[in-house]
């Protein structure tokens, strides 16, 4: 090959490698609330996406910011919403969200940015088919593509 | 009925593995009798298929929720075409409906290769066969359709249990977008097993690289063009649907679906060097194969739940069989191409810095690094949580990272198809890209300024407008070395053959489609590139309003004027109506709606957008604000200008339509009065 042509691929190479490494930064930190770390770790400094299932009747929309807890397992945790998207249409008791955000110090995460899949409908549709829904599939299985 | 179908999928299954063995002895005995009774297995499996799919489309319009499936994905209030769709809006229909097209395919594809060298044919049967083996056993085992309540419950009882009503199709999925993408891109991904089983076919039994190559050209160009439709329809749906103004958000399934398509894109491209010169004929082969994996490992990676998606997909175990599939093929493929490495030398070299293969070469770079920085990003969150605390990537990173290249290959598309083969005269580059260059130099530096990026501070090396600027230079670069590569050879056609200019435009794409259909799919992609570098110019803006209220975007005024509640059977609706006023006058009034689903229980918002040549105006109406009462109706508005978006969708259909183009064979039409022919390069 000319050495004509290698250099150039060399170096476009090593551009898009310095742009990927340097923009990792970027990366959030992902966690589910019941592994989040205790307090004093580094998480304050970070962005952070935070998994959770909204708590039933947490849900305070009255004015801003929209505050709800989510939870996974018994591990609880508060979010203040302060983005400006309108919140999602999943968004309501017990839908699996993820919060993007931060931590404030004083334990309130803070969101600027809330996505929600599916909440699940069997509990809406009684014990019976609810019970028959998980044991046939193993878990509610939300509608996919 | 329900026993029907799944009785049809063992069925199947068995006759599939029967006719894959048959096509293996037909492969390793060169009998010719064998790979006949594999043709017609593969018949008989797709219509035992077709029989299954048919009976569970049967089953939704009788509203029988007997089954768990039409209980998750009906209700006896959708519409029924809404019914039908629902045999692939959940996971075991969908892997179901995937098995269809894959049989489809299958023979459409037995059609076409009637005449193919026999013996290729019998190994290229073997991987197909082998797709619907591992297909029908996932259809059987992992995510059966057709099940009852109770049914897959180990030794407990069924349950008589016969709900009334369904939980309802996910009103997200209840859009004709939705009933177009997933099969459009379960087509395109299905429908990369044929040239990848037609190359292992013709690697095992020593065709020669030229033949083959062409043998699977039009199966390539299939493929990708429909994975291409199937993404943007994707978007499409999106942004019509979903109400949050875009169309692409770098979510891993939709990597997913775009990153074979890269691979494939730069192998189209490689393929003229092998056809032409000999040359790439490893990384032909290895891309062909890479990019028929990749579409399944976007499959596998998204079904398994190892990577989390907005897209929800119910988390299962299906994903491990995909990788299982992947890690087998791979290693097959691997030793195929390994044990016929001697057959994969190129023939010639590069001969110079400026031949079409170089560019070739740097096309082709730069799709596969597309790709793997992609992958890589995607799969950013298992490589982290592997050695730490799981991090993941977000749209900034793709956008900061992916652009640039996007960028560059946009440069090489202006440059790359004027270059000619071994070497390109001096000549004709200073003709061609001397004016071009200078022109998109001048207006990338316009841009620099207009746009902020200079003004703001010298070294604001990484402002935001700093890619749009760059890239209104690059497209102005491509768009005139487009439009001065057809001005030539129209123009030459055009007094030789003395045809009015529209006339010699056709006969000249006509004459040469490879070449000027592969122009007009650049063209096509010139529009894409300008419709998405106008995201950089999106205006939005949210607010309470009551009726008679105004807010104003980006220098557009809306006003409510109406607002209400209706109901149907399917769902309960908050509408508006909207008007975007000039100088007082209406020019445009839009009706958003947002609304409740009775069966499912879930809200979605009824965008209203119209879309014109220059922007795009985008309403939703996000639902009643907290302190709207009956009397007085306050909604939340969040209305979008969006400049350009058209222009996506435009010249997405122009790029389709030219890979259409392409695969058509070239005829020098009869009206031609003239032996001249159009161009003075050779073909594409």
């Amino acid at each position: 090959m000319p050495t004509k042509v290698w250099i150039p691929l060399l170096v476009m190479l090593g551009g898009i490698s310095w742009l990927a490494f340097t923009n990792l930064g970027k990366a959030n930190y992902f966690f589910p609330v019941d592994e989040m770390p205790a307090s004093g770790d580094p998480i304050y400094e970070h962005s952070l996406k935070v998994k959770g299932r909204i708590v039933v009747g947490s849900i305070i929309d009255e004015k801003k910011p929209v505050i709800f807890k989510i939870h996974e397992k018994d591990k609880e945790m508060e979010v203040h919403y302060v983005g400006t998207e309108p919140l999602p249409d999943m968004f309501k008791d017990r839908a699996e969200t993820v919060v993007e955000g931060r931590m404030r110090m004083d334990g309130v995460f803070e969101a600027v940015n809330v996505q929600a899949k599916c909440a699940s409908k069997y509990e809406a549709a009684g014990p019976d088919v609810q019970d028959a829904a998980e044991n046939t599939y193993g878990q509610p299985a939300p509608n996919t593509i | 009925m329900e026993h029907l179908g799944s009785f049809s999928l063992i069925l199947a299954l068995a006759l599939a593995i029967f006719g894959t063995i048959s096509a293996f002895l037909a492969a390793i005995y060169a009998r010719e009798r064998f790979r006949l009774v594999a043709v017609r297995s593969y018949v008989g499996v797709a219509v035992l298929v077709l029989i299954a799919v048919v009976s569970l489309g049967y089953l939704l319009m009788n509203d029988k929720f007997s089954l768990v499936y039409i209980y998750n994905h009906s209700n006896v209030a959708l519409p029924w075409y809404y019914k039908i769709t629902a045999v692939w809006a959940g996971s075991q229909g969908s892997l179901m409906w995937w098995t269809l097209i894959t049989v489809a395919y299958t023979c459409i594809f037995l059609f076409f290769t009637r005449k193919a060298p026999k013996l290729m044919m019998s190994w290229a049967l073997v991987f197909v066969g082998m797709s619907l083996i591992f297909f029908l056993l996932i259809n059987n085992l992992v995510a059966p359709p057709f099940n009852f309540w109770g049914q897959s419950v180990g030794g407990v009882d069924p349950v008589a249990f016969v709900p009334r009503d369904g939980r309802g199709l996910n009103p997200q999925l209840q859009h004709w977008g939705m009933i177009i993408h997933p099969p459009m891109l379960y087509t395109g991904y299905i429908g990369f097993l044929y040239p990848f089983a037609l190359a292992m076919g013709a690697l095992i039994t020593r065709m020669e690289g030229r033949e083959w190559i062409r043998l699977i050209r039009n199966w390539t160009l299939a493929a990708w063009g429909i994975l291409g439709a199937g993404i943007v329809l994707g978007g499409a749906w999106a942004y019509m649907e979903l109400g949050w103004g875009g169309y692409w958000a770098w979510d891993p399934v939709e990597n997913a679906s775009f990153m074979p398509w890269l691979l494939a894109t730069g192998f189209v491209h490689s393929v003229m060097a092998q056809e032409k010169r000999g040359m790439f004929k490893l990384w032909n082969v290895l891309l062909i194969t890479s990019t028929f994996l990749m579409c399944l490992v976007g499959t596998g990676i998204t079904r398994s739940g190892m990577i989390s998606s907005v897209h929800a997909f119910a988390e299962s175990d299906i994903g491990w069989y995909f990788l299982g599939y992947i890690i087998a093929n791979s290693l097959l493929a691997g030793w195929i191409i390994f044990a016929r490495r001697d057959q994969l030398r190129d023939d010639n070299r590069y001969q110079s810095e400026t031949s079409r293969e170089v560019g070739l070469l740097f096309n082709n770079v730069l799709f596969v690094v597309i790709c793997i920085t992609m992958f890589l990003a995607t799969i950013y969150p298992m490589i982290t949580e592997a050695y730490g605390d799981k991090r993941e990537l977000r749209h900034g990173f793709y956008n900061t990272v992916e652009i640039p290249i996007f960028l560059a290959l946009m440069a090489l598309m202006a440059v790359g198809p004027i270059l000619t083969w071994k070497r390109t005269s001096p000549k004709l580059i200073r003709e061609r890209f001397l004016i071009p260059s200078i022109i998109g130099l001048l207006v990338t530096i316009g841009a620099l300024f207009l746009f902020g990026v200079i003004r703001t501070s010298p070294l604001a090396f990484m402002s935001e407008m700093l890619y749009p600027a760059i890239s209104v230079g690059v497209l102005t670069f491509l768009g005139i070395t487009i439009f001065q590569e057809f001005w030539v050879v129209v123009g030459r056609r055009s007094k030789r053959a003395g045809e009015f200019w529209p006339t010699a435009f056709i006969s000249v794409v006509r004459m040469n489609k490879r070449r000027y259909g592969g122009f007009l799919a650049h063209f096509g992609i010139l529009l894409v590139a300008i419709g998405l570098t106008g995201a950089a110019f999106n205006k939005q803006d949210k607010k309470d309003l009551g009726i008679g209220e105004v807010m104003e975007v980006g220098g557009y005024t809306f006003m409510v004027q109406d607002m209400g509640f209706n109901r149907t059977d399917n769902f309960s609706a908050m509408h508006a109506e909207v008007t975007l006023l000039k100088d007082g006058k209406k020019l445009k009034t839009f009706h958003p709606e947002q609304r409740v689903y009775l069966a499912s229980e879930m809200t979605a918002s009824e965008v209203a957008i119209s879309e014109t040549i220059m922007r795009d105006f985008y309403v939703v109406l996000a639902g009643s604000a907290t302190e709207s009462t009956k009397e007085h109706l306050i909604g939340t508005f969040h209305i979008y200008v969006n400049p350009l978006v058209v222009w996506v969708w435009i010249g997405s259909f122009i790029t389709t339509f030219a890979i259409g183009l392409c695969m058509l064979p070239d005829k020098v039409p009869v009206r031609a009065t003239s032996s001249v022919t159009a161009g003075n390069e050779e073909p594409a």
